[in-house]
């Protein structure tokens, strides 16, 4: 067992169960120790993240190829496609072959930084503006970066909350953390059995919902901070929050604050890759982070290219560097093998912990995705340079089946390996 | 037994409230990004919900804002759009 996790144990152990936590008396100094001593596993876990492998290479734009910022190049299938298997998966998806892929109403297929393929089904059209739900989490991902970018913010340093005193252990955790999911705080979603019991609805649209980042801050640790990982959407809110505080740090009202954090948000990111995006927000002037971000198929492709072709943006780097890697690179130490930070990833063996996420894309086990309530999906295929959007509507049965995330696994199989050397030249 | 009969009664009661409160939320910001971000028709919008649970809920669209009234008007959910920032719950 390395220091690392023996450390994690006794912090877990030490504060968390054995009643010390209900002393109100010992809270204060029960918090300060447990900050540094979270830090220092924290400092542990990094150092052991130079141990893991580099991720797969993320393959670069032709010259050939105009960046799509005001429209997509269009091109047919490249030869290299298995056409008979990939026009049975759209057949499938939009013709009502098989009822547990829900509707499926826009798809867009980006190969080599082209648009080969799309479809829109009746009542959608390229223009149409769908919601992202979850994938605004990969776009607040996104936003932290470039705020990185700009020398905004560190995310190696806590993130904190102006609701938390200072020696409230959650005020110590980074930015990084937050984005990992590996947090530690009490957050039902994935497993919630009623919508009442939900904190994913809760925030949204019950006790939470004129001021979400409000109802966020109030949820307890239970976990110590870069040990167990959780989806918690409360984390990535809690994290807009932040990001809203570093760009916007003291707007005389929540219309002022909406405004100015629009303005960058369009300035500093969507404007820049061409995507006509609609965030939300809270009557706080809060930016939901976490889900409600609008846009089309053929956006949201573009969204995928930044992330595709490692945060540079017609030859400008719009992320840090290694931020795509920080983004598909599951949390070192933690417990979770499917989620990198803001993002989703194939699992590097079986068929993911703790569940089974696998969307199996073919030989090499290098993609991720942004992935949104109801079946929303960016998925990028580094080694096919491949990039799959999926919008549309299917309901929490026909999630469960697991058969888009088959689908999407389908579509890509569909383009051989080989198609990258092609698509590169 | 009475006093757990009542309690669980009253649990019950206090978590079919909160299931519909959220409904009601849900649907008056959702059916409004739908119609006025989106650009879809109230029609196209209704799809999106479980029609079961719709059918306890009143929803009415103005020009820039949906309210949703449920349990005969005890309770009502408003979400207003506002242009260049989509749309957000007022109550």
């Amino acid at each position: 067992m390395d220091s690392g996790v023996i450390l994690s144990t006794e912090l877990h152990k030490g504060f968390w169960e054995d009643g010390l936590w209900e002393d109100p008396h010992r809270q204060a100094t029960v918090r300060g120790v447990a900050a540094h001593l979270a830090l220092i596993v924290l400092a542990a876990f990094a150092a052991l993240a130079g141990a893991r492998a580099n991720p797969a290479p993320l393959p670069v734009q032709s010259p050939d190829v105009a960046w799509p910022t005001r429209e997509w190049t269009t091109a047919p299938l490249p030869p290299e496609v298995d056409a008979k298997a990939f026009d049975a998966a759209m057949r499938e998806a939009f013709d009502g072959g098989n009822p547990n892929l829900g509707e499926t109403r826009e798809v867009v297929v980006i190969h080599g930084g082209r648009l080969v393929h799309e479809r829109y089904a009746s009542g959608y059209t390229p223009q149409t503006r769908l919601i992202s739900w979850s994938m605004a989490k990969s776009i607040t991902q996104a936003l932290v970066g470039v705020a990185v970018q700009q020398k905004k913010l560190d995310v190696d340093r806590p993130m904190g909350n102006p609701r938390w005193v200072a020696n409230d252990p959650r005020a110590a955790i980074p930015w990084r953390t937050w984005l990992q999911m590996v947090d530690g705080l009490r957050y039902l979603e994935i497993e919630a059995k009623t919508i009442a019991d939900s904190d994913a609805s809760r925030k949204l649209f019950g006790p939470g919902r004129l001021d979400v980042a409000g109802y966020c801050a109030g949820l307890p640790l239970i976990h110590a901070p870069g040990t167990h990982w959780n989806y918690n959407s409360c984390g990535i809110v809690l994290t807009a929050d932040a990001l809203t505080r570093a760009v916007v740090p003291n707007p005389p009202s929540p219309k002022a604050r909406r405004a100015a954090m629009l303005q960058w948000m369009r300035t500093s990111l969507f404007d820049v890759i061409g995507m006509n995006a609609q965030p939300e927000f809270d009557a706080s002037g809060l930016y939901y982070g976490s889900a409600m971000i609008y846009a089309s198929a053929r956006d949201f492709a573009k969204f995928g290219l930044l992330y595709l072709r490692d945060g540079v943006w017609e030859g400008q780097r719009i992320l840090p560097e290694g931020w795509v890697d920080f983004a598909r690179t599951p949390a070192p130490g933690s417990d979770g093998n499917i989620y990198g930070a803001g993002w989703w990833v194939e699992p590097s063996e079986g068929a993911g912990r703790p569940y089974p996420w696998l969307m199996d894309t073919g030989s090499l086990r290098d993609a991720f995705s942004a992935q949104g309530f109801e079946g929303q999906y960016v998925l990028i295929v580094p080694s096919k340079d491949l990039i799959v959007v999926r919008l549309g509507y299917a309901t929490q049965e026909q999630q469960r089946t697991g058969e888009i995330r088959t689908w999407m696994g389908r579509v890509a199989r569909a383009f051989s390996a080989a198609a990258v050397t092609s698509a590169a030249k | 037994m009475l006093g757990i009969g009542l309690a669980v009664a009253a649990w019950g009661g206090r978590s079919a409230y909160s299931t519909v409160r959220i409904g009601s939320a849900y649907v008056a910001k959702l059916t409004c990004s739908c119609l006025f971000v989106a650009g879809r028709t109230q029609q196209s919008c209704s799809g999106d919900y479980d029609a079961q649970a719709a059918r306890l809920l009143s929803v009415q669209a103005g020009p820039s804002s949906v309210t949703v009234t449920a349990l005969a008007g005890l309770l009502s959910a408003r979400a207003e759009f506002e242009d260049g920032f989509g749309c957000h719950l007022v109550n």
